[in-house]
């Protein structure tokens, strides 16, 4: 090396008051220097370079993945989708909840007398995947801030966060419905309501919070249920009317979230 | 402790060593930022670009092929991330091959040589004797080692722009440094 930077260039250079004949003189020393590369480094604002760093560290931080998020891993969630879900812990109240609620479907139904049983089983199985996937979308999330800071897609990281959730609180259900004696053929009928309730609350979600969201689905709901039970209609629930009912309640919900969605209004304000 | 290589604190990262990337930072990253902030006057993107850099590397840091200086491999992803982040949005895979293997500078022709080499004699005497816009040209291709399509994110212009200043360009440094020869 026939020369090194001395103490006025490294300045002009910082300064940007190079032209740029020595300008690119500097700088192909320096790819070729690293003693000059460490003067000219300590030039730079210092602050600056901590808050990058800051950046570097939450953009590389590889928290342990919750047991959920690696169960749908394995069954071909996307490695990059997993790490932008388990960036949120908020993910296990949601899960918790659906385990919870299956719980108390069970050992309730148990302790009811047998008439109520089926009504308290429709009443809860098909609110449940609703109102995890309102509790997914809480306000305290702190994937609302990632969600900023990221190239993902908003409404994709929403979504994935709905699926997610569904994944996990639709079987949890399903499995309660199907192992209690007094449920029989309801195991499978809530599906349809829940899937249109689910809908509505992503609906919903697009303009009010999650507590707000999760009140409104569950009233609705109640209304319907009490209203053929005062009528004692429950066994409606199944018949094929009934069912088809449920069927073009969630395809107009479905048509509702779409037209929000393309309006740019993601379920949870992350739009 | 602290006398590893650039190479090996980067074969460290790809085993997932976290102080290593630290100690690349802070060797790296202050001349990358005042080197970028010659490049771009937003210090929002710039900020952005570095911080893209460090994240890059220690996702692909196994990608380094072990040729050349690890400081010019760490300045062609960060001026490529800050060109992507001048295009208005991420590049579609930020840790591709065109991002990670064109890093290394190549070097083409003897003019390229020459310039390389650039210090307070002929060339820069030379260099001076451009107009601003040739030398802008020059530095984006032959200094910085970006493709004209890149040059011309950088520096606002159409391709085709970049093809005809750096064409002259060329031509006036060869007529003035290697008089004798034609080409
Ligand atoms: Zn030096």
């Amino acid at each position: 090396m026939t020369w090194h930077l001395g103490p006025e260039l490294l300045d002009r250079y910082s300064d940007g008051d190079l032209d740029l004949a020595r300008q690119s003189a500097v700088e192909t020393h320096l790819l070729a220097c690293a003693d000059c590369r460490q003067l000219t480094s300590a030039k730079a604002p210092q602050d600056l370079l901590t808050d990058i760093w800051q950046g570097v560290q939450i953009a590389t931080a590889r928290p342990r993945m919750p047991w959920p998020l690696r169960l749908l891993r394995k069954l071909g969630l996307a490695e990059t989708d997993a790490v932008i879900l388990s960036a949120s812990s908020s993910l296990y109240r949601p899960w918790l909840l659906s385990l919870v609620g299956a719980f108390v479907i069970g050992v309730g139904g148990t302790m009811m007398p047998a008439t109520e049983q089926r009504s308290l089983y429709l009443l809860f199985a098909p609110l449940l995947p609703a109102i995890t996937v309102a509790a997914a979308y809480d306000a305290t999330d702190p994937i609302r801030e990632l969600a900023a800071a990221t190239p993902f897609s908003k409404l994709r990281i929403a979504l994935l966060r709905t699926a997610t959730v569904v994944a996990i609180a639709l079987p949890v259900v399903l499995l309660a419905g199907l192992a209690l004696p007094f449920v029989g053929a309801d195991a499978f009928a809530w599906l349809l309501p829940s899937l249109t309730l689910t809908l509505l609350a992503l609906t919903l979600l697009t303009w009010w919070t999650a507590s707000v969201t999760a009140w409104v689905v569950a009233v609705l709901w109640l209304t319907v249920v009490g209203i053929l039970r005062s009528a004692q209609q429950l066994s409606a629930v199944d018949t094929p009317f009934a069912q088809l009912a449920f069927a073009v309640a969630a395809l107009l919900a479905l048509a509702a979230l779409a037209i929000r969605l393309t309006t740019h209004h993601a379920p949870g304000g992350y739009a | 402790m602290s006398t590893l290589s650039d190479a090996e604190l980067l074969r460290n990262i790809a085993a997932g060593d976290e102080a290593a990337l630290r100690q690349l930072y802070e060797r790296h990253a202050g001349w990358l930022l005042l080197r970028l902030n010659r490049r771009c006057g937003s210090q929002d993107l710039v900020a952005g670009a570095l911080q893209d850099t460090f994240v890059a590397v220690w996702q692909s840091a196994g990608r380094f092929r072990g040729e050349g200086e690890v400081a010019a491999w760490l300045w062609g992803i960060s001026i490529r991330r800050l060109i992507s982040a001048l295009r208005g949005h991420p590049a579609a895979d930020p840790l591709g091959d065109d991002v990670v293997g064109a890093a290394v500078p190549v070097v083409n022709s003897a003019e390229d040589e020459l310039l390389r080499g650039v210090e307070y004699g002929d060339v820069g005497r030379a260099l001076r004797t451009l107009p601003p816009e040739l030398r802008a040209t020059l530095q984006a291709t032959v200094i910085d080692g970006l493709t004209t399509k890149e040059a011309a994110v950088l520096l606002g212009i159409p391709q085709g722009t970049v093809k005809s200043r750096l064409r002259v360009a060329k031509s006036r440094l060869r007529d003035q440094l290697m008089p004798g020869r034609t080409s």
